[in-house]
């Protein structure tokens, strides 16, 4: 028997199957907690606002168009989550706190092991220590691989900003790996 | 920043031809693509974390859970609202039946304040029956009466706040028992 589409699971969702919707979070869990993860740099923030970022997509369904890709619009709730999580961490530290502040352990992560862990310790840290709307527009492009313009509709901001940004995330974090290569 | 949008795919048909034309000829931006296209990787690198087992689980779990839908709260606060309306309109009255009965203070007994509402009751159903009994001569009857309901309006006001609070109860508690049924049923 030929799987679900995610169409065909929001629509079961929507006339109240539950289990449908555990379908889609088992199928997204992974990118949804990765999203997280990586703006947030903790493991339990992060597994805490993924299940948050599901709830409220439930609760949301019945605005979403069942006509566009189930998977960004899932991330999108995701990543607004998280970034309203880091405006709010941001109001109670100084600048430098959140700067140099690196949340978790790498102990603590469920990274991979041997030589890769070096290089994905570095470029954890380089991302964690962009202030957080640059790590939102480096997680939506290089991670979500999405388009300037959906960027800028995530995020609310014209395609120029999300370019700059960009530039100026990279510039950041190119500077720092460079500095501790 | 023209590299970084050649690299994002962020220009368009013709920016990126000659973006493409002018990396072809120039050592310098070529070296530059080559260093952006290495960070590039450098950031893509990190592998996706595994999410705990029962993130799933956890969900549905919480999608199970009974929670208060924000109308109910909405209703629940309109009604905390009615009931200080109710307080604050009743007080005067209260204070007033208080001194007519030379109380020491308004801390009495609330039997006392219950026979003194009865008794301006029953002056007010008096009242009322004379000024039925004299229809005819209606206009004197009413502002005879008028002193009465001037000294009663908050009671009248605070009576219907009350009835608006049973009410309002008995709809949030129906509401409340139908919510958490129809949320049952649809897992």
């Amino acid at each position: 028997m030929d799987e679900a589409s995610d169409r065909q699971l929001v629509v079961r969702t929507r006339g109240g199957e539950a289990n449908a919707f555990g379908e889609l979070v088992r199928r997204y869990q992974t990118s949804v907690y990765n999203v997280c993860y990586r703006l947030l740099g903790d493991p339990q923030e992060a597994e805490d606002l993924a299940q948050e970022a599901f709830l409220r997509a439930y609760r949301r369904l019945g605005s979403y168009d069942d006509q566009r890709p189930f998977g960004p619009w899932m991330r999108r709730v995701a990543a607004n989550l998280c970034l309203n999580a880091l405006q709010a961490r941001k109001a109670t530290l100084s600048f430098h706190e959140e700067f140099d502040e690196i949340p978790g352990d790498l102990s603590e992560s469920p990274e991979p092991s041997g030589e890769r862990k070096e290089e994905v310790e570095r470029v954890r840290r380089a991302l964690l220590r962009l202030p957080a709307h640059y790590r939102a527009v480096i997680e939506l492009r290089h991670y979500q691989e999405m388009s300037y313009d959906e960027i800028a509709g995530a995020l609310r901001i014209g395609p120029g900003d999300v370019r700059t940004r960009l530039f100026r995330a990279r510039r950041m974090m190119a500077d720092w790996l460079r500095q501790n290569g | 920043m023209e590299i970084q949008a050649l690299l994002d795919g962020g220009l368009d048909g013709s920016a990126a031809r000659a973006a493409r034309a002018h990396l072809a000829t120039c050592a310098k931006c070529a070296r530059r693509l080559e260093a952006q296209t290495r960070l590039f990787a450098e950031i893509e690198s990190w592998e996706e974390a595994e999410p705990p087992h029962d993130l799933a689980p956890r969900v549905l779990a919480a999608l199970r859970s009974p929670s208060t839908p924000i109308g109910l709260r909405w209703a629940a606060a309109l009604q905390a609202g009615l009931v200080l309306l109710i307080v604050s309109l009743a007080w005067p009255l209260v204070t007033n039946l208080a001194q007519s009965l030379r109380l020491p203070s308004v801390w009495f007994p609330a039997t006392s304040a219950i026979e003194a509402w009865l008794a301006e009751t029953s002056a007010l159903t008096a009242a009322l029956e004379a000024s039925l009994l004299a229809l005819p001569d209606s206009a004197a009857a009413w502002l005879r009466l008028a002193p009465n309901w001037i000294a009663i309006w908050p009671a009248v006001v605070a009576g219907a706040a009350l009835a608006a609070v049973v009410g309002n109860s008995i709809l949030l508690s129906g509401n409340a028992t139908s919510s958490r049924a129809a949320r049952a049923r649809r897992l």
